[in-house]
């Protein structure tokens, strides 16, 4: 299990938040995911074995918002 | 108290200055809320249906019920403190000026101008948003719940208006009768365009809304800050540096009469401010003001003459007698306690006075 910080744009509001968190909490191997609206970033735990950062973009891609991959930033 | 005039207070006035503040953010949020529990479930070439646009309808009555609860339950506690405190016109200045600078800041926002404004916007604490995750089928009514309830944080002028009123009225259960009552008045207009932003989607429609949202904010933030530092005495507020360049549209001018051992004023308080807004008087008698209402639902009703500590919430009609001392010299500004309506007592010099 580990926890990453990940950017997240695209987020215009405190509820999108909620969206963003939903929705990377929905992926089985996820434990948690805790978005910043002011500092644009998601915080996920998840087990490595499980899921990976792309499933994790994907999933954030389809609630309408862009997780940003390290190899992207 | 008449109740029924604070509704159409709501409904008029209330409506569209809130609508204003808080309309655009929250109906901007709500819009996302609708939108991504659809996305999830939206099959292939499936349309819109009537059942939609009726659960679509959800979340703008989960805002409107929560939104009336919290300013009941504030109009409550508001109540409550006014049996305590009075709220003096240099708090009322500080709440004028923070409110327009949160609003200036908020739009700021809206605009993307700097990731620094983010930090305006108000997180709900983590256990209420899991709270909202947890319970899958209620994901697209709890946040317009909160956000609803949330609306007390950023109270439009007409709202800061009422909860001044609920102060003054010195009783939790009238503080929450304003409240609530007002707050009622304003559904109708949330309503209609609570929905309407459900329907905008996200794309450049969407973002026409929150440009043309964020923009009112801006003048309204500007309208505030005004209003506050006026309160606060500011020689520098923007609307009096305009008002030097510009000649004041409407001007009344009278002088007091001297009554006995005073000198008396009556002063019309109507939806368009106070008449006369230009008065002289006598340095060496007290004053009394006698402020006429009539039918009158405009935040004139809220009279202060900030110089002096003085704020006093009118009936909507009646006759209001406010007693000043004796002036001395200079001149003295009144005002709504929003600082939008104001007039000034000059005083006159003895030897030119008519009454002498």
């Amino acid at each position: 299990m580990i926890k990453k910080r990940f950017q997240v744009k695209g987020m215009h509001c405190v509820g999108c938040t909620m969206a963003v968190e939903g929705a990377i909490e929905r992926l089985p191997g996820v434990r948690s995911a805790a978005a910043n609206y002011a500092r644009e970033y998601a915080d996920v735990e998840y087990d490595e074995q499980k899921v990976n950062e792309a499933q994790i973009a994907e999933m954030v891609a389809l609630a309408g918002y862009e997780l940003v991959l390290p190899e992207q930033a | 108290m008449n109740l029924w005039a604070i509704f159409l207070t709501g409904l008029t006035t209330g409506g569209i200055t809130c609508l204003a503040i808080q309309g655009g953010l929250l109906a901007t949020a709500m819009t996302k809320q609708v939108e991504v529990p659809l996305k999830g479930r939206k099959r292939k070439g499936q349309t819109v249906t009537a059942i939609q646009v009726t659960r679509d309808m959800g979340p703008v009555l989960y805002f409107l019920a929560a939104k009336l609860l919290a300013y009941i339950v504030l109009g409550l506690l508001l109540g409550a403190l006014g049996e305590v405190v009075q709220i003096t016109p240099g708090v009322q200045a500080a709440m004028q000026i923070f409110a327009g600078l949160f609003l200036l800041a908020t739009a700021l926002n809206m605009l993307n101008v700097h990731p620094i404004f983010r930090y305006v916007a108000i997180q709900p604490p983590r256990f209420l948003t899991r709270m909202v995750r947890n319970q899958a089928t209620s994901e697209s009514l709890f946040a317009p719940l909160l956000l609803g309830a949330m609306t007390v944080l950023i109270p439009c002028g007409t709202t800061q208006a009422m909860m001044v009123l609920a102060i003054s009225s010195g009783s939790a259960l009238l503080g929450a009768l304003i409240m609530g009552v007002f707050i009622l008045g304003t559904a109708p207009t949330f309503a209609v365009l609570g929905f309407a932003a459900t329907k905008l989607g996200t794309g450049s429609l969407r973002k026409t809304f929150a440009t043309a949202a964020a923009l009112l904010i801006v003048v309204l933030g500007f309208w505030s800050l005004d209003a506050g530092l006026k309160l606060s005495g500011a020689p520098f507020a923007p609307s009096r540096l305009l008002a030097g360049l510009f000649a004041q549209p409407e001007v009344q001018i009278a002088e007091a009469t001297v009554v006995g051992d005073r000198q008396e004023l009556t002063i019309t308080v109507d939806d368009r401010g106070y008449h006369p807004n230009i008065a002289y008087v006598r340095g060496d008698l007290p004053v009394r003001l006698w402020m006429e209402t009539n039918g009158t639902f405009s935040c004139a009703r809220a009279f202060s003459v900030p110089s002096l500590n003085i704020m006093q919430v009118l009936p909507d009609s009646g006759r209001t007698a406010v007693d000043l001392p004796a002036l001395g010299s200079g001149s003295l500004r009144y005002m709504c306690s929003m600082g939008m309506f104001e007039g000034v007592l000059v005083v006159k010099q003895q030897e030119v006075s008519l009454n002498d």
